[in-house]
């Protein structure tokens, strides 16, 4: 996707120092993940040794991880947060692509007042108070669905994929109208299976984005029992881990959250590398016009 | 936009009938296009519900909201909420907060990308660039909290950079809490979280620039900066400027998420900004709702007032460089 302007020559050492600046700056974004890593594999002895310096693994222990896993309510929470995922990114599939199919019909009369009740909503907001207020006369405050149905649509990304329906040419729609095809069937049987690398793209914003929520939780949910990963995690910071009764020492705090740290941002390491070019795909498609 | 240009030809035959073909025509258009209307009501409920509804609510500023007699049935308070705030020194620190932060934020974090996609269109070893782009984005996809923990593992009072100072020379610092040092942590963990992606727009605009313009210049015998400062940003010139009106645009919106992931005792006196202080005004502390509401309305009057002048100024700069 880049061009380069060097001319043909051999590498000099604006080259070199080039590369020498980027794979500083390439370091100093990933070594943050990794020393975390490092931590959560640390135990009491390799901590106090190392006077908190611990720039590489010493040795390798799992305690830190079998204790998160166990005590603190983890597990739970990974179903909460996985639930809101799956769930969530089903509904925001299916409500954008209603939208963007429908508005990616130029013929259709009233396109135009249509798009703008999309776009106003995108400039103007009516503010966290109003939308508190709304979430709770509809009584979904500490449920599920205070994390679901709010961010139901977004706008950029409805708008991304009524552009890439636009590409599609009208006449395979066409087609299927007269042999009779409903238009919801032209949606899921035409236009769907046509758009694969867009759904795709729209489901990783959407997953990530429900996977690493942390706003809207904080505002709708009170309930314990509906804690997501990223409260969880959060709070570790601001109160004191549980001391337990139990017949060993805790591991180190310090590596109690890194591994829940570890835990809550491997799921989104670990797809990453192969679902990054969705992402800048994604990105690059279209604008709001059309 | 072209295609209301393209409706106004299949409009204008029915523009000369007489009234009752009209009704026979919605009963044509109806029939054409009914179903995709009925596609569309679940999208235009969402729409009424969690948008405009919570706008229409927004009235609620000019209110004494309480519990009982709703958001319409609560007495008219005309603008003593608009009032108490203009006049409460607590929202001037705030808003004065949110003003200092998001200049930082433009002032290091606008420049930063640009450099960066430069350097990245300017390094010549291909398969690197792959490496780098990919490491580049990654903490883009994490969460503010997660990237609060990596900080915490670095810079609370325990952490690896402190541990080494206190080594070093015996004494730790309050990065994370204190007023002094959180500008610099929230501006430079912004920087960090999004520096790779927000390149991605540079990188597409450099690899736009013609490359014959480059060859021109090599057998004009221009070295690398006369290239880079000849060509390339001018190259690249209406798209910065573009970016940077937008980000002139969203002034206001200093990252909620960071905020509220940040935000401790210690650094609140500077780091609470306008969102920050609806959502504690409204709903931590007092559920002092019609208050945090005046505040909110008057944050999105401000917000949309900048995103339409951006938009303007942008179009003005480049026909196809608005948002609409």
């Amino acid at each position: 996707m880049v061009g380069r302007t060097g001319n043909l020559t051999k590498p000099g050492k604006t080259d070199y120092f080039i590369w020498a600046f980027l794979t500083i700056v390439g370091i100093t974004t990933l070594y943050p993940f990794l020393n975390v890593l490092f931590v959560s594999f640390a135990n009491m002895k390799d901590i106090v040794e190392n006077n908190g310096m611990l720039l590489y693994p010493k040795s390798i222990h799992l305690d830190s991880y079998r204790y998160v896993i166990r005590y603190s309510g983890l597990l739970h929470a990974y179903g909460v947060t996985i639930f809101i995922t799956v769930v969530g990114t089903l509904i925001n599939l299916i409500m954008t692509s209603l939208g963007a199919y429908v508005l990616s019909n130029r013929d259709l009369p009233g396109r135009n007042g249509m798009m703008m009740i999309v776009l106003i909503a995108m400039l103007y907001s009516g503010g966290l108070i109003p939308s508190y207020l709304v979430v709770r006369s509809l009584h979904l405050v500490d449920t599920v669905w205070a994390l679901i149905l709010p961010s139901a649509i977004n706008a950029w990304l409805l708008i991304l994929m009524r552009n890439f329906f636009q590409g599609v040419p009208t006449e395979l729609r066409e087609s299927a109208r007269i042999d009779g095809c409903s238009e919801l069937g032209i949606m899921f049987r035409i236009m769907l299976p046509l758009s694969l690398p867009i759904i795709a793209t729209l489901a990783l914003f959407y997953g990530v984005g429900h996977w690493n929520e942390y706003i809207n939780v904080i505002i709708y949910i009170n309930n314990p029992d509906l804690s997501t990963l990223q409260l969880i995690l959060r709070k570790m910071y601001t109160f004191s881990i549980d001391q337990l009764s139990g017949d060993s020492l805790p591991p180190p705090v310090e590596t109690i959250r890194a591994a829940t740290i570890m835990m809550s941002a491997l799921p989104i390491v670990l797809v990453y590398p192969f679902l990054q070019k969705y992402f800048v795909q994604g990105l690059m498609v279209g604008s709001v016009k059309g | 936009m072209k295609s209301s240009a393209s409706q106004s030809i299949y409009a204008n035959p029915a523009q000369v009938q007489v009234p009752v073909r009209k009704k026979r025509k919605f009963k044509n258009v109806m029939k054409r296009y009914g179903s995709l209307y009925a596609l569309f009501v679940p999208v235009l409920a969402y729409y009424v519900i969690f948008h405009y509804a919570p706008m229409i609510g927004g009235i609620i500023a000019f209110k004494d909201y309480n519990f009982m007699d709703g958001i319409y049935g609560s007495p008219w308070a005309g603008l003593k909420h608009f009032n108490r705030f203009i006049e409460n020194g607590d929202f001037w620190v705030v808003f004065n907060n949110t003003i200092v932060l998001a200049f930082y934020r433009t002032l290091f974090g606008f420049p930063a990308p640009i450099l960066f996609a430069v350097l990245m269109y300017e390094m010549r070893f291909a398969k690197w660039r792959r490496v780098f782009q990919t490491i580049s984005y990654l903490p883009h996809f994490v969460s503010w909290v997660v990237v609060y923990g990596l900080m915490y593992n670095f810079f609370s009072e325990t952490g690896l950079i402190n541990a080494l100072l206190k080594s070093a020379f015996g004494d730790t610092v309050p990065f994370l809490s204190s007023t002094e040092y959180f500008r610099t942590m929230f501006v430079g963990s912004a920087l960090w979280k999004e520096i790779g992606w927000n390149a991605i727009i540079f990188l597409a605009a450099l690899t736009k620039v013609d490359p014959h313009l480059y060859e021109a210049s090599a057998m004009d015998g221009a070295n690398r900066m006369q290239r880079l400062w000849h060509i390339t940003l001018p190259g690249i010139r209406s798209v910065i400027s573009i970016m940077f009106i937008m980000s002139l645009g969203g002034l206001l919106s200093v990252s909620f998420e960071q905020v509220l992931v940040m935000i401790n005792p210690q650094v609140s006196s500077v780091a609470e900004v306008l969102d920050y202080y609806i959502y504690r005004v409204g709903l931590l502390n007092i559920n002092n709702f019609s208050y945090a509401a005046a505040v909110g309305f008057f944050r999105s009057v401000i917000a949309l007032l900048l995103v339409v002048i951006a938009n303007r100024l942008a179009k003005k700069i480049d026909e196809e460089g608005g948002i609409w």
